[in-house]
């Protein structure tokens, strides 16, 4: 419990102290970029895959039901707004935590022990907003981008599984997805990404930052890290959800 | 190129087509929830609008011509259904189109169906108000489907009762269904009723022969059917029938007092039929008179042979051959 209440205190800390550093000039673009790319092309190649086997399972899983129903051609619109809704969000948002945010972490914790990180103070690098607003920038701005990746692809895999089980037209399968998708569906989907990207950036930064010395205090970080930005990603999806349906938009 | 330079193309690429991709998606829902087209609003009003939600589609004769902007509660019986419709489609909707709530298919979302009223309506304007009609809730469809459940439960019920009845051994069905006699009997019945039928038929003929014998006015018939004297004959026969009736029963009726005041008074003949004294008075009277006359015949024989009357009687004999 007094571990639980040690991370909140310390990432409401690191939270005020990265947006205190990081809208205070000079900014970092070079690294803000290097970060970009580190997180968001690297990751595509994963991403992708995942979000495409997705797509086609989601539809392989759910076409038989439909089908006993005699509501088979609501395949497009199920699996539309699955994906935009939920699925492609917040499965970008898993593997990022997975993959993004232990490498942040590792590599803050890896720094941290080799002191880098101290002699970056030395020189006279300010550490936070060089190494963790560059990061958590990347991360926010990145994984949005990848969501919407993951959704085309998605639906680009929704559309194989069912174009391999019937014949479907392309035309008439997009047509149908977009006919179904409102904005409602759109917006808070893309908007929770924002802020799946920045938990997942914040955690594995404050993970990688206060982690012990030593080799397996890195080890620890990155693990508490993936699990850590795993559940706030899930706990951000709930709340959007929520305030979603709140709004009337469900 | 300087790896980082390749880096940051690289990089430029992967954003600007996610966000291509980004803006094109959002052309496209904003194009299905009309956003790019130009429209105009038009309402209606329901007493329920069950499932019916913001963005839920228009659609007019099935065609898709826009969707609903919002649903209020006026009152305890009345919900408003606000709606954006293509200004395109604005000449196919007239005054006396009539909406509905449907379902797109059996377990689609609900929309409002507009369709073609009667003819003679004029264009609708902005904010007009569509006629509606109201929709079949399910509630009521099941209420209708539980009826019907009730009625078959009784009807195989009844089946029931009836294939017991056919199994029973006792039974007129059964006997009809399982016994061979019975089924001779009642084939040989329906020989007979087949012999019935074509001796009908000949019957049928017969007199459809005789009916076109009258209708052709040959035979008697035919002439008391046709002939107009014979008729008026028959009708002054009738008439003095009638008479001669009337009379008889007039002379019945004087008869029957007759017989009543016989039968009641104290007559003669109601004494002679009634009093056996005076019947056999009267019967001595008539074997007395018979007496009597069988003296005066000897008497009459013997004046004939006296000498005093001989002659007036030979004289009459030879008068009389």
């Amino acid at each position: 419990m007094d571990m639980f209440f040690q991370d909140a205190a310390e990432l409401a800390q690191f939270t005020v102290a990265v947006i205190k550093e990081g809208v205070r000039p000079p900014y970092e673009f070079r690294e803000v970029l290097n970060q970009c790319y580190e997180t968001g092309i690297k990751s595509f190649i994963l991403v992708g895959i995942t979000a495409f086997i997705l797509g086609l399972v989601l539809i392989m899983q759910s076409r038989p039901t439909l089908v006993e129903f005699g509501a088979g051609s609501f395949l497009p619109a199920m699996s539309s707004v699955s994906i935009v809704r939920e699925i492609g969000p917040l499965v970008t948002a898993l593997i990022c935590a997975g993959k993004i945010g232990s490498g942040i972490s590792a590599e803050l914790g890896s720094m941290k022990v080799t002191e880098q990180i101290d002699a970056m103070e030395v020189s006279g690098t300010n550490p936070f907003k060089f190494l963790i607003a560059t990061r958590i920038m990347a991360t926010t701005l990145m994984i949005p981008v990848l969501t919407l990746y993951a959704i085309l692809i998605a639906l680009t895999g929704a559309f194989t599984a069912a174009s391999i089980t019937d014949q479907v037209n392309i035309g008439f399968f997009f047509n149908r997805v977009f006919d179904t998708l409102k904005f409602s569906d759109v917006i808070p989907s893309f908007t929770k990404t924002f802020f799946f990207g920045f938990a997942i950036g914040l955690v594995g930064c404050t993970k990688g930052y206060n982690s012990k010395k030593g080799t397996e205090g890195v080890g620890k970080a990155a693990n508490a890290s993936v699990v850590i930005a795993m559940l706030s990603v899930i706990v951000i999806d709930m709340v959007v959800t929520r305030i979603t349906a709140m709004l009337g938009y469900l | 190129m300087d790896k980082s330079v390749k880096r940051n193309i690289l990089l430029g690429l992967f954003v600007v087509v996610g966000i291509v991709l980004f803006i094109i998606g959002i052309f496209l829902v904003g194009a299905k929830s009309e956003m790019f087209k130009n429209t105009f609003p038009l309402s209606a009003k329901f007493t329920n609008a069950t499932g019916l939600k913001i963005g839920s589609n228009v659609r007019y004769n099935g065609v898709k011509v826009g969707i609903v902007k919002t649903v209020n509660i006026i009152d305890d019986s009345t919900v408003q259904v606000d709606m954006q419709i293509e200004d395109s489609k604005r000449m196919f909707i007239t005054t006396t189109a009539v909406a509905t709530i449907a379902s797109d298919g059996l377990m689609g979302d609900k929309l409002v169906n507009i369709i073609t009223g009667k003819p003679g309506g004029i264009t609708i304007r902005n904010y007009a108000y569509l006629q509606t009609h109201n929709p079949i809730n399910t509630e009521q469809v099941l209420q209708t489907l539980s009826g019907s459940n009730e009625n078959i439960r009784m009807i195989t019920e009844n089946l029931k009762i009836l294939t017991s009845d056919l199994n029973n051994k006792n039974g007129a069905l059964q006997m009809l269904y399982k016994d061979t006699d019975a089924a001779f009997d009642l084939k040989t019945s329906f020989s007979n009723l087949r012999l019935v039928t074509g001796k009908v038929a000949q019957v049928s003929q017969t007199l459809q022969d005789i009916t076109a014998l009258i209708q052709h006015g040959k035979g008697t018939a035919a002439e008391l059917l046709n002939d107009t004297v014979l008729g008026h004959n028959l009708a002054s026969t009738m008439a003095s029938l009638k008479e001669t009736s009337n009379k008889l029963n007039a002379v019945s009726n004087q008869l029957s007092l007759t017989v009543q005041h016989v039968n009641n008074g104290n007559g003669t003949v109601n004494m002679l039929l009634t009093d056996t004294t005076l019947a056999a008075n009267v019967q001595q009277s008539v074997l007395n008179l018979k007496k009597a006359s069988k003296g005066l015949d000897e008497d009459m024989e013997g004046l004939k042979h006296s000498f005093l009357l001989r002659k007036y009687f030979r004289k009459k004999s030879r008068k009389n051959k």
